[in-house]
């Protein structure tokens, strides 16, 4: 698209000064010998958008190369001062210690001396000489117990990985408990006692333990597929245990809304006859087919269901299971009240005034002398309150017309009176306005003596 | 070197196998020298008297230059062998060392083939003087001839099989110190070489070599000895196996490439045509040497393992594969490829008892030609029961951890369908039990597994903490090793 193009499209004139000589001269001619394509796809005139291309940075020769030295070290974690030689950068001039020195973790094991003991540690089982020996195996191969009893060669003695850490934690715990200083800050003392806790060794607890699971190793191809086939049955029937709980939930939530439906007055509002009408329009017989005509057969169901109150569960349950949850679902949207589960006030179901109206409908009702809300909210009382609120907003509504007609009236008189010509829809805005007056007197008596 | 934990301090690894030798520089993925353990030895007679200490002045000798040494395979020796520094005046052998691959391979008259690592038959490897001066010699053409490099300058880990004994390990350290003046040696465990290799640090290592098979179990870096299981039946039994079987099958007796001049093509299964060299005072292990190399090639190339139980039948369905032997001999091979290797796994039924006198050469050791007794062979195991048997002698906390870590390596493990078979047999075994077998994709890792493992190590920058020093070893003695390398 040249620029050309672009003036064309936005409508504007041509360009006062010759412009695009400058970029003729720049347009380079096609070579010789080489097609029209192929030159507009390889050359002509540079795409729009450049991205300048990254190439990888130069290498700065201005730094010089960092010569390695081949350096002598000494490793702190070793005492015997062996020099190695490793490769490090010239300008690497950490002197401290072997980097890897620090790695060199060791676990303490604890020490006991010959009086201790003498005093705590005899046990018949156990010479010196071979606790000795025991903890020296521990400190040699940090406690990993596997190996010591792996390595464990005490002449005339055959002991198992038991026998040793119960030896092992043993000796600990009665350290840990002898050695307790007499007085103590309590928390001192409480983490002692913690860590005495730990070292609670219960060989026979640990030799069970290994026994099972040794019986749990030597099973057979066949007991294993049947502990396996019995895993899958008691996974499939907890599955089936949670669905039959899920469908008896949904089945009691049914029954539940169903009664609350029952023993709700039919309010004579909006709601009542509404269901009223389609009761009467609902075509006997008529089954529903769910998402097509929703309120209709859930209504003809549910009378259904009142002939034959709960009759057999099963039949129930395969009701609810088919298209009652869904109809449920339905026939709570489809309702104009809401129905709230579970406890509620009556007086809160009166329907709500507009909020633009509270205030008018309030000074009505001061009028006649009517608190906002009912002081006995008995289910005729609602009843009635709801009618007087809906007599009261509809008597507010034709005064309003009213207003409204008059002030059209007065304008089109001025009009006339301007125009000089008398007129007869006068009178009839006057009649008008005197029906409308009595009717709303008529009402507002009404009300009164009703309430 | 400190986000991968590595510090070089230019240590050599070296990892003497039964058959074979590898040495390197610790960092590096492959071994810079790969070579037989079995060497060539000529003996001679001389009544020169030497005086020769080799204590103080490892020198950079060529194998090929003779070699003298003060100590005769008498039982006498002993006692100088404790000194090699004592000049010694009996009339004693001269021996000449033949160490490499073109080395040992070539024919020399009155040459003999040894293996200092011989563990055939349970025996335990370095159990002579004769041994332990070739064992010195396999040193030497690896660090003098082949890495051309000083010892005084680098430390050495050296591997040594799981059950070595204590006497022997001293034995290594003062090699190392007294002969070779190394700064500073370790002894690993080739079983926890392996682990290391593939990353692990606790496994069940099964090894099956050459000489010899064996299952360690190794938990955190360290062996559990009551684990250890080994059998001598590996891959010098299948070659004579295969040997044997050519015998019965083709009455063919294989005629290494050294005897042959020139050979004509004959038709499959036809005895060879060829004319053979005059080669006098060949030595039979030399011989037995080269018959055994061109199995190896057989084997290598041809050989396989059922990856299911072996049935005779089935395997026989399996398209057969034609290989020439040095001689021009040509068979095709069927089930013949899969029954030598059977005896890994069914040794009980499969192991034959192999005659000295029938193929090879009449007065072939015990070492080279298996022979095995009846009550050996019922003592056998097939590879998955000793993993299993293993692996059921440990602790039974530990064994979930070992079952999920087999580790497989060794020449053996390379036949086609080793792994798939184990794969197959070992859930028999323990129903229950997750396994899982790992066994590196590249051949040269599965050749030297030990080898890297122990580059590997040497490499860490916490390692170094471990080595024993020379000064350590001046002011403990040799039985150091004991409590350093544990």
């Amino acid at each position: 698209m040249s620029g050309s193009d672009i003036r064309d499209i936005l409508q504007i004139g041509k360009p006062t000064e010759p412009a695009p000589r400058k970029l003729k001269q720049t347009v380079e001619k096609k070579p010789e010998g080489l097609s029209r394509e192929l030159y507009s796809l390889i050359g002509g005139a540079p795409p729009i958008a450049f991205i300048k291309p990254n190439y990888k940075a130069k290498l700065s020769f201005q730094q010089k190369a960092v010569p390695w030295d081949f350096r002598q070290f000494t490793n702190p974690a070793r005492t015997d001062g062996l020099v190695l030689r490793h490769w490090v950068k010239e300008n690497d001039n950490s002197e401290g210690d072997y980097y890897f020195a620090k790695f060199n973790k060791v676990i303490n094991v604890t020490d006991y001396t010959d009086e201790e003991y003498e005093k705590f540690l005899t046990d018949p089982n156990w010479t010196k000489e071979e606790t000795d020996y025991l903890f020296a195996l521990c400190k040699k191969y940090d406690l990993r117990f596997v190996v010591i009893t792996d390595r464990y060669e005490y002449p005339g003695s055959e002991r198992s990985m038991e026998d040793l850490k119960e030896r092992y934690y043993g000796v600990n715990q009665m350290l840990l408990r002898e050695r307790a200083p007499s007085v103590g800050a309590s928390d001192v003392n409480q983490d002692r006692q913690t860590l005495i806790q730990q070292f609670n060794f219960d060989k026979s607890k640990e030799i069970e333990r290994k026994k099972a699971l040794e019986v749990l190793f030597n099973r057979s191809p066949e007991q294993i597929e049947e502990e396996e086939a019995l895993f899958v049955e008691a996974r499939r029937l907890e599955q089936n245990d949670m669905k039959l709980a899920k469908e008896r939930e949904q089945l009691l939530k049914f029954l539940q809304t169903y009664d609350i439906q029952q023993t709700l007055p039919v309010t004579p509002g909006s709601a009542g006859t509404n269901l009223q009408g389609q009761a009467g329009l609902a075509t006997p017989g008529g089954i529903g087919i769910a998402g097509g005509s929703g309120s209709l057969p859930t209504h003809d169901k549910m009378k259904k269901k009142k002939s034959q109150p709960e009759a057999d569960p099963k039949k129930a349950r395969r009701m609810s299971n088919a298209s009652v949850s869904s109809s449920v679902n339905e026939e709570l949207t489809e309702k104009k009240e809401k129905l709230t589960p579970g406890v509620y006030v009556r007086s809160q179901k009166i329907p709500p005034i507009k909020p633009n109206m509270i205030q008018k409908v309030g000074k009505v009702m001061d009028e006649i002398g009517i608190p906002i809300r009912p002081i006995m909210p008995t289910a005729q009382v609602c009843a009635k309150f709801e009618q007087l609120q809906t007599a009261i907003i509809s008597l507010l509504d034709l005064k309003r017309q009213v207003d409204r007609q008059e002030n059209d009236l007065k304008m089109k008189k001025a009009q006339k009176s301007k125009d000089g010509t008398p007129t007869t829809p006068n009178q009839d805005g006057v009649v008008n306005r005197k029906r409308s007056a009595s009717n709303a007197g008529l009402n507002s008596r009404d009300k009164r003596k009703k309430a | 070197m400190v986000t991968y934990g590595g510090d070089e301090v230019n240590a050599l690894v070296i990892d003497v196998g039964s058959t074979w030798t590898r040495a390197g520089y610790a960092g590096e993925d492959t071994p810079k020298a790969i070579f037989p353990t079995s060497y060539g030895v000529i003996e001679s007679e001389s009544a020169e008297v030497e005086t020769q200490s080799t204590a103080d002045q490892p020198k950079p000798e060529d194998p090929d230059t003779e070699m003298s040494d003060a100590r005769t395979p008498n039982g006498d020796a002993a006692a100088k062998a404790e000194d090699a520094a004592t000049p010694a005046s009996v009339p004693k052998k001269q021996r000449k060392y033949y160490i490499g691959d073109g080395e040992a391979n070539t024919w020399r008259q009155n040459m003999e083939i040894r293996n200092p690592m011989k563990d055939g038959l349970g025996k335990l490897f370095l159990q002579s003087l004769e041994d332990w001066d070739g064992y010195e010699e396999i040193w030497k053409a690896a660090f003098n001839n082949r890495l051309g490099i000083d010892p005084t300058e680098h430390p050495l880990l050296c591997t040594e099989p799981a059950w070595n004994p204590s006497e022997k390990r001293e034995k290594l350290l003062e090699l190392a110190f007294e002969q070779f003046n190394f700064p500073a040696f370790y002894l690993a465990k080739d079983a926890v070489m392996t682990a290391f290799s593939v990353g692990r640090a606790t496994a069940l290592v099964l090894d099956t070599g050459g000489s010899i098979t064996s299952a360690v179990p190794v938990y955190d870096g360290l062996i559990l000895k009551r684990g250890i299981l080994r059998q001598p039946i590996g891959g010098n039994v299948v070659t004579n196996q295969i040997m044997e079987e050519l015998k019965t099958m083709f009455d063919y007796t294989i005629t290494p490439q050294y005897l042959v001049a020139d050979k004509e093509t004959v038709d499959a299964s036809q005895p060879p045509k060829f004319r053979s060299r005059d080669r006098p005072n060949t030595t039979d292990s030399f011989h037995k040497y080269q018959q055994d190399r061109v199995v190896h090639e057989y084997k290598e190339t041809i050989c396989q393992v059922a990856e299911s139980p072996y049935d005779e039948d089935l395997l026989a369905a399996r398209p057969q594969k034609p290989f020439e032997f040095s001689d021009g001999f040509n068979c095709s091979a069927g089930v013949e490829r899969f029954k030598p290797t059977e005896l890994l796994f069914q040794p009980r039924s499969y192991l034959t008892k192999v005659s000295d006198n029938g193929l090879i050469h009449p007065g072939t050791e015990g070492s080279f030609g298996s022979t095995f007794t009846q009550q050996q062979i019922d003592a056998s195991l097939g590879i998955h029961q000793l993993i299993f048997n293993s692996i059921c002698s440990c602790d039974i906390d530990l064994r979930p951890l070992l079952f999920n870590n087999v580790v497989v390596t060794g020449g053996n493990s390379l036949f086609p369908g080793f792994v798939e078979r184990l794969n197959y047999e070992l859930p028999g075994l323990a129903p229950g039990s997750k396994i899982k077998i790992h066994a590196s994709g590249t051949s040269v890792d599965r050749r030297c597994s030990s080898w890297l493992g122990g580059s590997i190590l040497a490499s860490l920058g916490t390692f170094h903490q471990l080595w024993i020093s020379k000064a350590e070893y001046e002011e403990h003695g040799a039985s150091i090793v004991e409590s350093k390398c544990l």
